[in-house]
Formats: structure tokens, C-alpha cells, sequence
């Protein structure tokens, strides 16, 4: 019946003043009915040129500007461009400082993963998970502030280690919040992810194609989603990620159950990492100190470096032509991929209702998008 | 004699010296505005209440400084607020039936109440068809709604009134069919006789009757009045994830405060309905407890379920249109059927 | 019929206080008027074409079954309230109605009517949802 009618096809617009939208970002809505026929998305409303504005700065002034990349997770853009710069000038990392990297690295991802598990039951219409999640990543940012002096953006990761030690008794503080939320994540599984109606949601909607997943560039999550075991933790382990005893995690599916399930699983996972670090962890310096940074010169060359975050890998492209000042840094993150390109591509058919669900889903994240 | 007039007889013995018609609308006036005080009344403590319950599920205190006690005043507060709110009317709006909207959401509600048996006594208006009338008084929100969001020349309130009139207008199916199952039983459709009906211990209400088809039935009846009045996991029309805020999306001021209202009137309509239907209205669930006065019951009774309504809100997710659907023709609706052959099959064997 | 009558003043008395308390909003609110704040709202961007659009017809169709099922609901309370004292006979007569009604739901619901748009992913590059 619904064939013979031709219906119009309407405009809407998603964002970027919109409830369900992650971050500042539009989506062009073809409708008709409550299908989407096709979705354009329009970025350009964050607009703050890092990549060049970090071709004018020194290079100890490029850590600040790495951080707003990508507002929940600093970490993996600090951590890629020390890595990166240690690359170019051979400098060495105390083994000390890479535990705590790692560590960092983890609290990191799980203070993501909490604020993306409250983004995707709150575009399901279920506000009680964001407010538990936030409330508990709170305790995770408590730690943060004790260790780096800052809540969001850290700039404790650096070019030759970290900017500080531990400080007395942090381990134990830790640990405690660790047990924590290893306890909550029950009260999470009962609400949100053994929720027959969030199962009934997010079952079979959103089906990535799994032989052209790697092919499009999707990464971290959502191609482990797709059953495909890919980590750049594995594959090209940094710091200590091959001393530490883990598994890389998959599911089958394809669909958002299954990233859900892919996350909430390394989210599990994380907590024992950051318990291997904690016990594995030897003394010693924690930084491996460089010249003065005002007449810093990092030696010709280029490198390129991968970090796993907790939206995927996010890789650093950085050339040095010698001087004070980067010449080029390039910054190749998972949101474009994922927000964008593959999100155009899912959005065809979709119901209007699953268009932020899925979006959320992939953990698109607008500002690094227009890095 | 109606129960009503009789009840104000006794209190105030003179009106019946009045001629008929100035007493009765004196009386009727009066109830009114009891009424509207008591909706009123009731949408504040439902903010207040549904604002700490979700605060207090969600690891939150919620209002706290208002008025001194728990952010007692706070609903007050936000009262005030939205009454000297400007007024804002989009420019090619339908203007006409923009302000009408509000008008006949609020309206339907608050003539649903006219019904409600609050004890033996006090009944605004026994009708004969009661249950009958307030079923299709509280359908006239549907158009309500569809005004509203068909006159705001938003599509996203167009999008939400479509949404509000074919879920209330499928999920009535269920309800009715699920009160019928009661009515059978009962042979009255006058909502104090439905309670009357009831009366003894708490084994006599219809929710134990006919073991277990009537609990079922109330089942039936409690999901689909979920999606009758918009509450989640049926809260599409107004998903703001999805449609932003749903037909209210261009309403401000004291025209969105009525669709509030009448959002809140409503849910304690369903609720007094499954209260009078199913679990015994005003009577008490013991003879030992008789003392206390019924319309305490019946209010308990319908701020439980209110309660549990809440809670459903913030412990489910909100389903999609298709499976809104599903649940609707393919679930709740054949089963209902199944349950007054049956109910009707035990009757007659 | 005093019912009735009470139930007509309930309307009245509703409307006209819904009425009066908008237009004492109308009088305490602050008017500060400029032409954007009548945009309608379209997350932030300027509203493009009509918003009284060509509607899905699925919609209507959900309202034509809804017709005749509420039709016929509206026949069987009358019934309900003298199944009492019918008995059988009742009992069979409705068990008759209910049986054609049924009919019809089936009717609908092999049809496809029942159905709401599924969301089936339109993806090209997927072989297997081209197959199906």
C-alpha cells in the first residue's frame, strides 16, 4: 500500500541546538513519515583549528592544546604526542612513568565509557544511567584532580614521562574506587544492560557491514562490535600493555547491543588492567627531563604514533623540521569516521527515534571531528 | 436524589429551600471548583514527588532549598514562574486553534474528575454510563493535542501530535476492552456501583475475581493507561531525544503549564479509574480498617499507582513507534479479547 | 439527568478557568517583543519549507482501525452490563460478534496494516539485506 503512495519527503534538522545530539553537530534529516531516507551531517560549529594553531606554538605549549581535542579524554592525545615526540628525539621513558601512563590511560577510558554509557541509555529516554554514570565518573575525576591538578584536561602526560610522582597513599585511593565501580557495574547491568527494552532497542539496529567495517576505517569499538579483534594495545603494544595480562574483546552482532556490550565488558576489563599497574608498578624516576622548554628544539623528523582510546585508535602524524616550533601535526581520530562518514551510511532506513541512539552508539565526539 | 446534592443538603441544610435549578448550579459550581482546586493541588505534589522520587533513584537529593522543608515549595516557586512567563505564539502559527489546545486538554481532564466516586457520599455526578463517559471524555485530549501540535507550524510538533493521536487512539482499544472484562461481572457501568459491588474484604475486589483473568485484565489496563497518558516506556509524543519536546515544543507560559496539568490530571484519571474498577475504590481492604474515611482510600489507592508510574519512568527506556504498535494491536489487544470470552465462558458454564 | 447537567458545568467551568488564568498570565507577564522570538523551532537553524507537510498514511490507516474496533466496543458494553441476567444466549450472540471482529483483526494484521514500518537498514553494500 505504502508504495503506491508516494510521500514527501521532509527536511529536518538535528542540532545543533538538539537534546539527542552529541555535542555541536547537524544532522540533515530526509524523511518521510518517521523513516530516514537519507541524513547528511554538517559539522563546523566547533571550528578551532588545533592542527594549525599548534604550528605556531612552542613545543611544551602544543600539550595544552592536545588536550581540548576531544573534551572527555585527554589522555590519549597527551600520550600520543609525547609519544611522538620521544620518537623523534630517542628520548627514553622511565619504566615508572610508562605504569603510570597506562594507568592513566585506563582511568581514562573507564571516565569515558561511563559518560558514553549515560549518553546511550539517556538518547534511549532513560535519565536515571546518565545521572548514576556522571555521579560515579565523578569519583574517577576526583582522582585526576588529586594526581594532575586538573578535573578534565590533565596536561600530566609529557615528552619524557609524566609531570609528577604518585602522591602518598594514591594507590590505595584508587583501589577503592576501582572496587567501586566494579560493585556498580551490576547495578548498571540491571538497569540498563539486561533492560528487556533497552535489549528490545538495541538489538538489530544499527548493523555495521562487517566485511567493509575495516575498509571504511571504523575502529575501537565499534569494529570489536563487529567480532573483529582489532586493539592498537595488541597489535602495536606502547608502554606496558604487553606486560599486563588482558584479552582483546569482541562480540558478535554487529548492531548496538553489541558495542554496548564490547564497552561495557573493556570497562570491566579496565579495572583489572589498572589493578595489574598498580601491583606491577616498580619505583624509581618518573620523568626523563629534557632541555629548557623555551629553547626546546625537537631534532628533524617525523613520526607517527597509535594509541587505543576509548572511541578508537587515534593516530598522531608529527614532523619536526628542527626548530621551536612543530611543523606539522596531524591528528587522525575515530570521530571523523565514525560521525560522520559511517554515520550517513547507517542513518539510510533508520527509524527517526534510533538516529541519536546510534549516533551515541559510535561515540562521536564533534569537537575532534573539526580538530 | 443525586449523592452530591444530598451531600451538600447535609452539610448546609438551607440550599434546599433554593429553587432546583440555582442549587444544583450552585452545588455544581462549587464542586468545580473543589475539583480544580484539588487538580491543581495534586499536579503540585505530583511535581514535587515525581522531581525527589527520580532525584532519590538517581543518587540525587533534588529540590532541597525552597520553602525550607525538602523543597517543599519548590513546585510553587515554579508555578510563579511559568505564570509571568511572556507568552510567546509562533509567527505563522494557527492562532486560533494554538490557544484553543490547552484549553481542551485541561478541560477534558478536569471533566473526567466529574465522575470519580471520592466516597459513597461524594460523587459529582453518578452518571449511569460513568465509566462509558469517562473513557470518551478523556479521548477528547487526543484532539487537544493534535490541535496543538498541528497549529504550532513546527514539524516537530507535528511529528509529536501524530505520534500522541495514533498511540492514545490505539492503546483506548486495549483500555476499553480491559474494563469490559469488569463490567461483565459487575452489570453496571456507574462508577459507585462498580464499587459498591466490591464491597467486603479485600478478596472481593474484581482485580481477585475470576482468578487470574481479572488481574490479568488490570495488567492490560495499567500498560495501556501508560500509553494513554504518555508516560514512559509510551512517551514518543514527547521524546526529547527524538522530537525535542513533542507537540508542546512552541507552547510557553501558562498554555504549556496547562498541558502540564492536564498531563497530571490524567495520570491520576487512569489511576482513580483502575482505583474504582479494579481495586475496591473507597473501601477499605479490611472490615477492622473501615474507620478510616474512604476518600482517603480511593486517593491512596490511585497515588500508589501514580507512584508506580513514576517509577516505571525512570527505570525504563522509551520503545520505538513500531514496537509501540506491535504491543498495542498484536499483544494487549488479542489478549484482552481472549480474556472476556473466557471470562464470559466461566460465566455461562 | 442532574448528572449531566453537572458534567455540562464541569466543561463550562474547566474552559472558562483554563481561559481566565491565561489571560491573568497574559496581564502579570512582561511583553518583550521581537520578530526572532516567533521563529518556530528548528534546533537553531532557520525553519526551512512547510511544517504542514503531506503526512505518512499510516497514521490514517491506524485511525481507520481504530474506528471500527472503538464502534464495536461501543456495542459491546451495553451488552456487558445485561450479560447477567442473558446468560448463554448472550454469551453465544457476542462470542458470534467477537468471532467476525476477530476475523477482521486477522484480516488486518496478515495485510500488513498492523505493522508499522519496521526500521530495515537500507544498506547497498550489505549483500545480505540485498538478498532479502
Amino acid at each position: 500500500m505504502s508504495e503506491i503512495m508516494q510521500e514527501k519527503e521532509t527536511t529536518l534538522y538535528l542540532g545543533p541546538q538538539h537534546p539527542g545530539i552529541t555535542g555541536n553537530m547537524m544532522i540533515e534529516l530526509k524523511v518521510t513519515g518517521d523513516t530516514v531516507q537519507r541524513g547528511t551531517t554538517h559539522v563546523g560549529y566547533l571550528h578551532r583549528g588545533f592542527e594549525k594553531l599548534m604550528e605556531e606554538r612552542l613545543w611544551m605549549q602544543c600539550f595544552p592544546i592536545v588536550c581540548r581535542i576531544c573534551v572527555p579524554e585527554p589522555d590519549p592525545n597527551e600520550e600520543n604526542l609525547a609519544r611522538a615526540i620521544e620518537e623523534i628525539e630517542g628520548r627514553e621513558v622511565p619504566e615508572r612513568a610508562q605504569y603510570i601512563r597506562t594507568m592513566v590511560l585506563e582511568l581514562s577510558r573507564m571516565a569515558t565509557y561511563l559518560l558514553w554509557m549515560g549518553g546511550q541509555s539517556g538518547s534511549a529516554g532513560l535519565y536515571t544511567m546518565p545521572q548514576w554514570t556522571v555521579g560515579d565518573r565523578d569519583y574517577i575525576i576526583d582522582l585526576f584532580e588529586e594526581l594532575t591538578g586538573g578535573r578534565v584536561y590533565h596536561m600530566y602526560i609529557w615528552a619524557g614521562g609524566v609531570r609528577r610522582d604518585l602522591p602518598d597513599g594514591f594507590k590505595d585511593r584508587v583501589r577503592k574506587v576501582l572496587d567501586y565501580l566494579e560493585e556498580r557495574l551490576t547495578d548498571y547491568d540491571r538497569l540498563l544492560f539486561e533492560n528487556a527494552v533497552f535489549l528490545k532497542r538495541a538489538q538489530g539496529v544499527g548493523i555495521i557491514d562487517k566485511e567493509k567495517a575495516e575498509e571504511w576505517g571504523v575502529v575501537g569499538p565499534p569494529l570489536r562490535g563487529c567480532g573483529i579483534a582489532r586493539d592498537v594495545r595488541k597489535d602495536e603494544p606502547y608502554e606496558v600493555y604487553d606486560k599486563l595480562d588482558w584479552e582483546v574483546i569482541t562480540h558478535e552482532g554487529s548492531d548496538v547491543y553489541s558495542r554496548a556490550m564490547v564497552r561495557r565488558k573493556e570497562f570491566e576489563q579496565s579495572i583489572s588492567i589498572v589493578r595489574q599497574v598498580l601491583d606491577k608498578m616498580p619505583e624509581g624516576p618518573v620523568h626523563n627531563p629534557g632541555p629548557n622548554p623555551l629553547k626546546w628544539k625537537v631534532p628533524a623528523g617525523e613520526a607517527y604514533v597509535r594509541t587505543e582510546s576509548a572511541r578508537g585508535e587515534f593516530g598522531y602524524y608529527v614532523v619536526s623540521d628542527g626548530s621551536l616550533k612543530p611543523r606539522r601535526v596531524h591528528v587522525r581520530g575515530p570521530a571523523y569516521v565514525h560521525g560522520v562518514t559511517l554515520l550517513e551510511k547507517m542513518l539510510k532506513g533508520m527509524n527517526i527515534a534510533d538516529v541519536s541512539f546510534i549516533m551515541n552508539s559510535l561515540g562521536t565526539c564533534p569537537p575532534e571531528i573539526e580538530r | 436524589m443525586e449523592p452530591l446534592f444530598q451531600f451538600f443538603n447535609n452539610l448546609f441544610p438551607f440550599i434546599s429551600d433554593w429553587p432546583e435549578w440555582l442549587a444544583h448550579t450552585v452545588v455544581g459550581v462549587v464542586t468545580v471548583l473543589l475539583l480544580f482546586g484539588f487538580v491543581a493541588l495534586f499536579a503540585l505534589f505530583a511535581i514535587w514527588l515525581e522531581r525527589k522520587i527520580s532525584a532519590h533513584m538517581q543518587d540525587r537529593l533534588g529540590p532541597m532549598e525552597v520553602g525550607g522543608w525538602h523543597g517543599w515549595a519548590q513546585p510553587i516557586a515554579d508555578a510563579i514562574k511559568l505564570l509571568v512567563k511572556e507568552d510567546i505564539i509562533p509567527a505563522m502559527a494557527d492562532r486560533t486553534l494554538f490557544k484553543l489546545a490547552p484549553v481542551i486538554v485541561f478541560t477534558a481532564a478536569l471533566a473526567g474528575f466529574a465522575v470519580l466516586p471520592w466516597s459513597q457520599d461524594f460523587i459529582p455526578a453518578d452518571l449511569n454510563v460513568g465509566l462509558l463517559y469517562i473513557l470518551s471524555v478523556s479521548s477528547f485530549a487526543v484532539i487537544g493535542l493534535l490541535m496543538g501540535g498541528w497549529a504550532s507550524n513546527n514539524k516537530w510538533s507535528l511529528y509529536g501530535a501524530m505520534r500522541a493521536a495514533s498511540q492514545m487512539i490505539s492503546y483506548e482499544i486495549p483500555v476499553a476492552l480491559a474494563l469490559l472484562a469488569v463490567i461483565m461481572n459487575a452489570g453496571t457501568m456507574s462508577m459507585r456501583h462498580l464499587v459498591i459491588a466490591q464491597s467486603g474484604n479485600i478478596l472481593d475486589w474484581n482485580v481477585f475475581n475470576f482468578f487470574p483473568l481479572t488481574a490479568v485484565a488490570f495488567f492490560i489496563y495499567f500498560v495501556a493507561s501508560l500509553a494513554e497518558v504518555n508516560r514512559t516506556p509510551f512517551d514518543l509524543p514527547e521524546g526529547e531525544s527524538e522530537l525535542v519536546g513533542g507537540f508542546h515544543t512552541e507552547y510557553s507560559s501558562m498554555r504549556f503549564a496547562f498541558f502540564f496539568l492536564g498531563e497530571y490530571a490524567n495520570m491520576y484519571i487512569v489511576s482513580a479509574i483502575a482505583t474504582t474498577v479494579f481495586l475496591g475504590g473507597w473501601l477499605a481492604p479490611f472490615e477492622a480498617l473501615n474507620f478510616i474515611p474512604g476518600p482517603i482510600w480511593f486517593v491512596g489507592k490511585a497515588m500508589t499507582l501514580v507512584f508506580i508510574q513514576m517509577w516505571l519512568r525512570w527505570t525504563l527506556p522509551r520503545l520505538r513507534v513500531d514496537q509501540l504498535m506491535y504491543t498495542c494491536w498484536k499483544v494487549l489487544t488479542p489478549f484482552s479479547f481472549a480474556i472476556i470470552l473466557l471470562i464470559g465462558l466461566w460465566k455461562v458454564l | 439527568m442532574i448528572g449531566f447537567y453537572t458534567v455540562l458545568l464541569f466543561i463550562l467551568t474547566g474552559a472558562f478557568l483554563v481561559s481566565f488564568t491565561v489571560a491573568l498570565s497574559r496581564f502579570l507577564a512582561p511583553t518583550k517583543d521581537y520578530p526572532e522570538k516567533h521563529i518556530p523551532y528548528e534546533c537553531g537553524e532557520l525553519p526551512q519549507g512547510e511544517a504542514w507537510i503531506q503526512f505518512n498514511n499510516r497514521f490514517y490507516i491506524v485511525a481507520l482501525i481504530f474506528l471500527i474496533f472503538d464502534v464495536e466496543v461501543i456495542f459491546m458494553y451495553p451488552w456487558a452490563v445485561v450479560f447477567n441476567d442473558m446468560g448463554l444466549l448472550a454469551f453465544i450472540e457476542m462470542f458470534i460478534f467477537i468471532f467476525i471482529l476477530l476475523v477482521g483483526l486477522a484480516y488486518v494484521w496478515v495485510k500488513g496494516d498492523l505493522d508499522w514500518i519496521k526500521p530495515k537498514p537500507r544498506l547497498e553494500h550489505l549483500a545480505k539485506a540485498k538478498g532479502e
